[in-house]
């Protein structure tokens, strides 16, 4: 809560510091003429509440995924089950399927699991990434009741040849490469892009939570042991093709093929057969998006259709002597998402603009575990998800703006909710960029086909979330001198009805069930400072997030309480310092304590996880390599070499360095 | 203007030097220590140990200890006492002279702990999904285990792997009770087995065909085997939950008791004198006696828990425990019961109480 305190001081400073430059304005300036620029370029819905990672940041978290990209830049809390292993996110306290990944207009989330696996998403292959918090991501579709995640490709006109090289080389034998070369002119652009990245893992610890006892002296040994069965592989291969067919048109095709494949290592308290839990998780996918856009003097009408193939294994099995190996599981999904979309933006005048869309959505699951038994269980379903919507956006005067959104959504042609949207923002001063916004809006998540058909335990009776989203928000830039300052708070709160969570059952699987209700609310700020000290270029980001998300079911056991693994307090910090050739980051990332069980008890080691302090370190020098860029970069994680642990059970590494060589010609 | 250039700089510079001073703050090795048990803990002379599951990949089993004396909980014994996490999954218990050992599912081990301090004195390491462990003597228990495809042979003395019963038909070996020099093995996951086993030579003697899915298995005062079969999940009239009674002389079912469609029921156990059979029906206790030959109809205990998970009868006293899970993701609630039925207390354990040990 102090963060966020400090946030309104900063933006009240703006305010106040504001003044003189209007007194400035009005001695100064030598008033033109206005003119009026007619552009093909629409702007977006700018009082959404959104924040975009910048393109310095993602330069430099080449090598990164996805999940750590998050967690060092924006407020989502990301939950890491180890170094390589899966990362799933909680965007404004909400589960992991609430969040929705977008790329290029082909949503992401697994209609099987509902989401997105944050490690398996290389940085490389963005050129921009956007956040749209809670309701501000009805604009993109229904469902991500926590917000959506951008991932954009762009052309760039103007380039005939250019590309980039990355090599790089880290602790635990992990590679990273990277190839991108970009031709064309101004009718055709081509990118064609390829990474490769892998790790034995293999990193060492000391595990505290098994002992030996020694015969002797009776005291306990500790064992220095590995990290064994977590080495990863992923490579994929990204070919972009935008053509300008027509003066007011364009055409793009994306396809972005990846292969990942890696093992789960067991527990620390594992202490099973060398032999037992042999395990690999593999996976393909392919997907592509053809978009074709026509720009008029007064409207863009955009047409896109999508389509996200997944074929993924995962086999277990024990190793028996003298018999064959004893497999436990051997299961196979194929997943089919097929996205089309229809988007028709026009104004109608300078007050009004009309924005309208049409969405069919088809998604097909085959599932199979083949059981020890040689039996195999699973499921083949699919379902139609339709939605349409329209929005006005009104510029009431110059002072206020105003948004309203309708969105019918259909699942297997059945009218599944029908979603409403009201934003209103107010610039007290439209020649200052304070900028108020507040809005209400409903939104509704459907459950996952595994939520309904998985076996054991899928619940066709399973009802859609729903929820009631309102949000507060301001935002404000001023400068001193040299120096550029940013800032932004948002209040959000959530109620979300029907939230579904997997429960264990005395069948010894899991099921899972509309839990009443989830209460989520907090506040959200960010800070930027961007200026000179002497000759040295500084730049300082910050996020804070407060979230409270509690159980308010009033028959539950765990009324009022947070729910698991989720922190209340998150934070990150940043900063970039730029002198000469030389470059300097220092990135630091904190979570509050993190309860694992719904009671919120802090009795057993086990019930919670200590606050969570990371420390990293960038250093880059830029070598002389005429017109083309030649950099060297070296990056220390866990600068403090810190034993820790982000989920139960789960070792993490230490102190590590990754050795990073970029060309860009 | 309230603030300087040079304030506003210095305060930002109090920004940047604010990672310097959260370094270092994972404290791991205080968050290990932070739950150590202060002083000697001693146990009372008889009671009720409480096997806390835990949830599958989280690694939080526990043990509680409950004196039926003072009716006082430990709760994380085994933590408090040793500074060592119990594992993942914690399935069973057995007590021997005075060791207690604890099966671990989803650690592949069992530890041993002294039943007088809670103390960790060993562990038997090595083995794949370890369920339950039973003692055919001192110097040797069997191990059954849900994926190995065998059962483990150990010797509880040196804690040494000394064998293996291969059951490559049968990879999910659960429950087992013994009649003279033959174990009787229900084989659970995905099976309809019961595997007979002479205890003399290792080796599987019979198999016995039973209902789907095989768990609980107890004998009964005439020297008779129960097994419940629980059937599959969503299970219709078709193929519905059954218990069943064997004939440990000719390894034939003599009797089968069919329960209505969609029924679940689970935790087979038997009272001390071995008359009367007991199991979980939702949130329902029902009681059965041996001679019957239909179940139960009504129910000997209703609770007011949505479900239940674990049951246990003290064989002493007849005393009965019945464990709800409430969420499955906070501190489970234990009922104690009189023989007669008769609510005598409550007391909060760990996540998932799954069964009890009495001693």
């Amino acid at each position: 809560m102090r963060c966020c305190y400090l946030l309104l001081l900063v933006i009240l400073m703006g305010i106040v510091l504001q003044k003189p430059a209007k007194a400035q304005f009005l001695n100064d300036t030598v008033r033109l003429e206005s003119i009026q620029i007619n552009g093909k370029r629409i702007t977006k819905n700018s009082n959404e509440t959104r924040s975009e990672i910048d393109s310095i940041t993602l330069v430099k978290s080449g090598t990164v995924r996805l999940s750590e990209l998050l967690s060092q830049n924006t407020p989502i809390f990301v939950k890491e089950y180890g170094r390589g292993a899966m990362a799933t996110v909680s965007f404004r306290g909400t589960a992991p399927s609430h969040t929705k990944v977008s790329w290029n207009g082909l949503e992401l989330n697994s209609p099987m699991l509902g989401m997105v696996d944050f490690s398996l998403i290389p940085v490389y292959f963005t050129d921009n990434v956007k956040l749209l918090h809670g309701s501000s991501s009805l604009s993109q579709s229904a469902g991500a009741l926590g917000g959506t995640i951008l991932l954009e490709n762009r052309p760039d006109w103007n380039n005939n040849l250019s590309g980039k090289l990355l090599s790089g080389i880290g602790s635990y034998r992990t590679f990273d490469e990277y190839l991108q070369i970009n031709a064309g002119n101004r009718k055709v652009q081509t990118k064609s892009a390829f990474f490769y990245n892998s790790s034995a893992n293999d990193f060492p610890f000391t595990n505290k939570l098994n002992a030996t006892i020694d015969p002797l002296t009776g005291d306990y040994i500790y064992q220095e042991e590995q990290n064994k069965n977590a080495a990863y592989l992923n490579y994929g291969l990204l070919q972009e093709l935008y053509l300008q067919v027509a003066s007011d048109q364009t055409f793009s095709l994306k396809s972005w093929l990846q292969h990942n494949e890696r093992s789960i290592p067991t527990l620390l308290t594992n202490e099973s057969d060398a032999l037992s839990n042999i395990n690999r998780q593999s996976e393909n996918a392919l997907r592509s998006v053809a978009e074709w856009r026509r720009f008029g003097v007064r409207s863009r009408l955009s047409l896109l259709s999508a389509i996200n193939l997944q074929n993924s294994a995962y086999r277990l099995e024990n190793s028996v002597s003298g018999a064959m190996n004893q497999v436990v599981t051997d299961a196979d999904a194929k997943i089919l998402s097929f996205i089309n979309k229809l988007d028709y933006r026009y104004n109608i005048n300078r007050k009004f603009t009309l924005v309208a869309g049409l969405e069919a959505d088809y998604y097909r699951v085959l599932s199979e575990n083949r059981l020890p038994t040689s039996q195999i269980s699973g499921y083949n379903q699919c379902r139609m998800e339709n939605s349409v919507f329209a929005r006005i956006e009104t510029k009431l005067n110059q002072y206020w703006e105003a948004e309203m959104m309708m969105r019918e959504e259909l699942i297997d042609f059945r009218h599944e909710a029908l979603l409403p949207l009201l934003r209103v923002s107010y610039q007290p001063d439209p020649l200052k960029p304070l900028k108020l916004s507040a809005s209400v809006a409903g939104n509704s998540h459907v459950p996952t086909l595994n939520d309904l058909y998985y076996i054991p335990g899928g619940n066709p009776d399973l009802k859609s979330e729903k929820s009631f989203q309102a949000d507060l928000g301001a935002t404000n830039d001023f400068s001193l001198g040299k120096n550029k300052f940013h800032s932004g708070i948002s209040i959000f709160y959530s109620c979300v009805k029907d939230w579904i969570i997997w429960l264990p059952t005395f069948q010894g699987y899991w099921e899972p069930d509309n839990i009443e209700k989830v209460s989520s609310n907090g506040i959200e700020a960010n800070i930027g400072w961007s200026g000179y000290v002497k000759v040295v270029r500084c730049d300082l980001k910050g996020n804070y997030a407060f979230t409270r998300t509690v159980n308010l079911s009033e028959n539950s056991p765990a009324y009022g309480k947070q729910l698991p693994y989720i922190p209340k307090n998150s934070a990150n910090l940043n900063l970039h310092l730029l002198w000469s050739r030389f470059s300097f980051d220092w990135m630091w990332n904190y979570y509050s304590k993190r309860y694992t069980t719904t009671a919120n008890n802090e009795e057993t080691i086990s019930d919670y996880l200590y606050p969570y302090f990371m420390n990293n370190l960038l250093l880059g020098v830029a070598i002389p390599a005429g017109k083309k860029k030649l950099a060297a970069e070296c990056k220390v994680l866990n600068v403090f070499n810190e034993a820790y642990r982000t989920v139960l059970q789960r070792p993490m590494p230490g102190r590590n360095f990754q050795f990073i060589l970029r060309y860009d010609f | 203007m309230i603030f300087s250039k040079k304030t506003c700089l210095n305060g930002s510079f109090l920004l940047i030097l604010l990672p310097l001073l959260m370094t270092g703050c994972m404290k791991d090795d205080q968050w290990v220590k932070d739950h150590l048990q202060q002083g000697i803990v001693q146990l009372p002379a008889g009671g009720v140990f409480v096997v806390n599951e835990g949830n599958f990949m989280y690694g939080n089993a526990t043990i509680s200890c409950y004196d039926t004396l003072k009716k006082e909980v430990q709760n994380d014994l085994f933590y408090r006492v040793n500074g060592l996490p119990l594992g993942d999954v914690a399935e069973s218990m057995t007590i021997r002279q005075s060791v207690g050992y604890v099966v671990v599912n989803n650690s592949g081990k069992i530890y041993e702990l002294d039943t007088h301090t809670g103390k960790y004195t060993g562990k038997i390491t090595g083995l794949t999904s370890p369920r339950y462990l039973h003692f055919v003597n001192n110097q040797k228990a069997y191990v059954t285990d849900l994926y190995a495809g065998k059962i483990t042979i150990v010797n509880p003395e040196t804690n040494q792997i000394t064998g293996s019963v291969s059951t490559p038909l049968h990879p999910s070996t659960e429950e087992m009770v013994q009649l003279g020099n033959l174990l009787f093995v229900s084989c659970w996951s995905g099976d309809k087995t019961v595997l007979v086993i002479n205890t003399d030579r290792d080796q599987i003697v019979g198999e016995i065909s039973t209902g789907v899915q095989p768990c609980g298995i107890v004998s009964d005062k005439f020297g008779k085997i129960w097994v419940l079969c629980q059937s599959v999940p969503g299970n219709t009239s078709a193929n519905p939950a059954v218990l069943q009674c064997i004939n440990p002389v000719t390894l034939k079912i003599e009797q089968t008791l069919s329960f209505n469609a969609g029924a679940k029921p689970v935790k087979l156990t038997i009272d001390g004198k071995g008359e009367n059979l007991f199991y979980l029906l939702g949130s329902e206790v029902r009681k059965m006696a041996v001679s019957s030959d239909q179940l139960p109809d009504k129910p000997f205990l209703t609770t007011k828990s949505k479900l239940l998970y674990g049951l246990g009868i003290d064989p002493v006293n007849g005393n009965i425990y019945v464990s709800d899970a409430l969420d499955y993701q906070q501190p489970g609630i234990i009922s104690r019961f009189s023989e007669a039925g008769t609510l005598i207390g409550s007391f909060k354990a760990g996540i998932i109480p799954g069964r009890f040990c009495f001693w």
